[in-house]
């Protein structure tokens, strides 16, 4: 088995496991159905030609993990489950054909960097509590969107305007 | 831009807006991490101003011949800032089959490192041409995707397999007064007695007859040796879609060419001269000529042949005879329909002389016939056809052979070309 299948086969044990342990945490054992069944998708992926598999269990266990904060599980848990899913999502994305290249290694350098520093800072986020009245907190939130769309629509531009390779 | 970031985005202000509208602190907490993921892909991502590659492609043959393995390299330098995750690619051509390597390459270039993305393809006849190489550079996580087509311009051809035929002696009705292998049936130099004649001033004395000399007092005979000629041949491939029969993967026509770039090969190496025409989709011609050259033209045409894909030229009457020299041997290779029976006649008022190789399309196509009593006699009737109308031909004085494709060619050209003269003797 090559180091890669390891890391995903791990990092989507270890998803699943933390939806699943902080869903039974509560004793909510639907939840625990609900952490569980995503997992098909990886499991499945590369043996049917489905480009959409990734994308959807990425939203699943993101609706799963939502659905645990709501219900009140614990959130410990729950944020490295979201952050190991995005973990699998991104190697479910890798091209197979990437493997044993040098980029590989710097892609998995990248990938460990951006996901300890987000786990970081959603944990970081968990010990800080700002009394915020609700309006203004709905006004960040609105201008955190409307930055996020002012970058997509920036690189969108960008893309648009850039001269077509030739003969394609 | 790709769909996963439109993917991440989506997702994280939705988190974001559901944290909101339930004021729930953890919902806008699970987005910080895909804030940060797509941070990292943002400030990682290339800018088009500062990617700057260069590719170069180098293939380790230019020409080959058919089935012949080429080992095809493109080097990517990068000259201008670091490429977190670069892919190369390069587009598949028909014909092509990659035996080693693969089309596609995963690099990751510092500032004036190189990569290269090599392959080794077996390939079928024709001619394969690039002229770019695909890259795509994104960041390492291919959320922001910069697609180019870099110059990198390089041809290969690969020629008709060529199988030699055995020596065998030729024998056309004329020949071309230029020294060669080829019995002209004329006085002079060469090493078959030919007859002798009455003396002329010049003849070198070691030719004088003098058995004869001595008989005939005052009087002097040469003995004359039979003149060794080169042959004028003129081939025709017909390329036209009536040609372009086929039976599974196999095709009717790649016999035909590999028929025409053996005999042209057989023809050259013997010292003739041989001019081509290839009625298709419109006509090719190569003009008389002799040796590697004209055997390189000839081959580099066929490399590139396939049967014509419209109504081009409808019958072979309509093919420029006057190309060929006068009273040349003309060697048409067709299936023929039966407007080309016309051209025939043609030929042999022109006094050439003439043969047809005729690779069968009934035997080659008999897998495709159905199986019951009707199928049995449409072909029986189509087989019934085709040998009045070779007969027809051969009337003419035209040799004929009626080639079933799997059996071996060079024995019917033999007993078609060599024994010709044999028997008119």
């Amino acid at each position: 088995m090559s180091l890669r299948k390891a890391v995903f086969l791990l990092c989507l044990a270890s998803s699943t496991a933390c939806l699943a342990v902080a869903f039974g945490i509560v004793g909510s054992w639907w939840g625990v159905g609900l952490a569980i069944l995503p997992c098909v998708f990886p499991l499945i992926h590369g043996r049917i030609p489905a480009r959409w598999l990734p994308r959807v269990y990425l939203v699943s266990m993101f609706c799963a993990a939502a659905v645990g904060m709501v219900t009140g599980a614990t959130p410990h848990l729950i944020l490295p489950g979201a952050v190991l899913a995005l973990a699998v999502w991104d190697l479910m994305n890798q091209d197979r054909a990437m493997a044993g290249s040098g980029c590989e290694k710097k892609h998995a350098r990248s990938l460990s960097l951006a996901l300890c520093l987000g786990l970081l800072v959603a944990e970081g986020g968990l010990m800080v509590s700002l009394p915020l009245p609700y309006p203004i907190m709905l006004l960040l939130v609105i201008l955190l969107v409307f930055c996020v769309s002012r970058v997509f629509r920036s690189l969108t531009m960008d893309s648009a305007r850039r001269p077509g390779p030739p003969g394609r | 831009m790709s769909d996963r970031f439109l993917t991440l985005g989506l997702l994280s202000a939705g988190l974001l807006l559901a944290g909101v509208i339930t004021q729930t602190s953890g919902l806008a907490l699970m987005a910080l991490p895909l804030l940060v993921y797509l941070g990292f892909g943002i400030l990682e991502s290339p800018t088009m101003e500062k990617i700057r590659l260069t590719a170069e492609r180098s293939c380790d043959v230019r020409q080959t011949r058919d089935g012949a393995a080429v080992e095809v390299r493109v080097a990517v330098r990068n000259t201008g800032a670091a490429v977190s995750l670069l892919r190369l690619s390069d587009q598949p051509q028909p014909g092509m089959i990659i035996t080693e390597g693969a089309l596609r390459q995963f690099a990751s270039l510092e500032p004036g490192e190189e990569t290269s993305l090599t392959y080794t393809l077996q390939t079928a006849r024709g001619g394969f041409q690039w002229s770019a190489v695909h890259a795509t550079v994104s960041d390492p996580f291919g959320l922001f995707e910069s697609e180019l087509d870099l110059p990198a311009a390089a041809e290969v051809l690969v020629r008709p397999r060529v199988k030699k035929f055995r020596f065998f002696p030729l024998r056309p009705e004329n020949t071309l007064h230029s020294p060669g292998q080829i019995p002209a049936r004329l006085g002079g130099t060469g090493t078959d007695f030919w007859g002798v004649r009455e003396y002329h001033v010049g003849d070198p004395l070691r030719r004088l007859d003098w058995r004869r000399t001595a008989r005939h007092p005052h009087q002097f005979f040469t003995k004359e040796f039979e003149r060794e000629e080169i042959a004028d041949i003129g081939i025709i491939l017909d390329a036209r879609q009536a040609s372009d029969v086929r039976s599974g993967e196999d095709c009717l026509f790649e016999h035909a060419l590999s028929a025409a770039a053996s005999l042209v090969e057989s023809f050259l190496r013997r010292g003739n001269r041989v001019s081509f025409l290839m009625p298709g989709d419109e006509m090719t011609v190569v003009y008389p000529g002799y040796g590697k050259i004209q055997l390189h033209r000839i081959l580099q045409i066929l490399a590139k042949a396939r049967p014509g894909s419209k109504q081009g030229y409808s019958s072979l009457d309509h093919v420029p005879l006057r190309l060929f020299g006068s009273r040349a041997l003309v060697v048409i290779i067709s299936p023929l329909v039966t407007a080309d029976l016309q051209v025939f006649p043609r030929l042999r008022a022109r006094g050439h002389q003439a043969l047809l190789i005729s690779p069968d399309p009934i035997s080659f196509r008999r897998s495709s016939f159905p199986r019951d009593a009707a199928g049995r006699l449409a072909a029986r009737l189509a087989r019934i056809e085709r040998r009045l109308e070779l007969r027809g031909i051969a009337e003419l004085g035209v040799r004929v052979i009626d080639w079933h494709v799997h059996e071996p060619l060079p024995p019917l050209v033999r007993d078609a070309l060599g024994a010709a003269r044999a028997r008119r003797r």
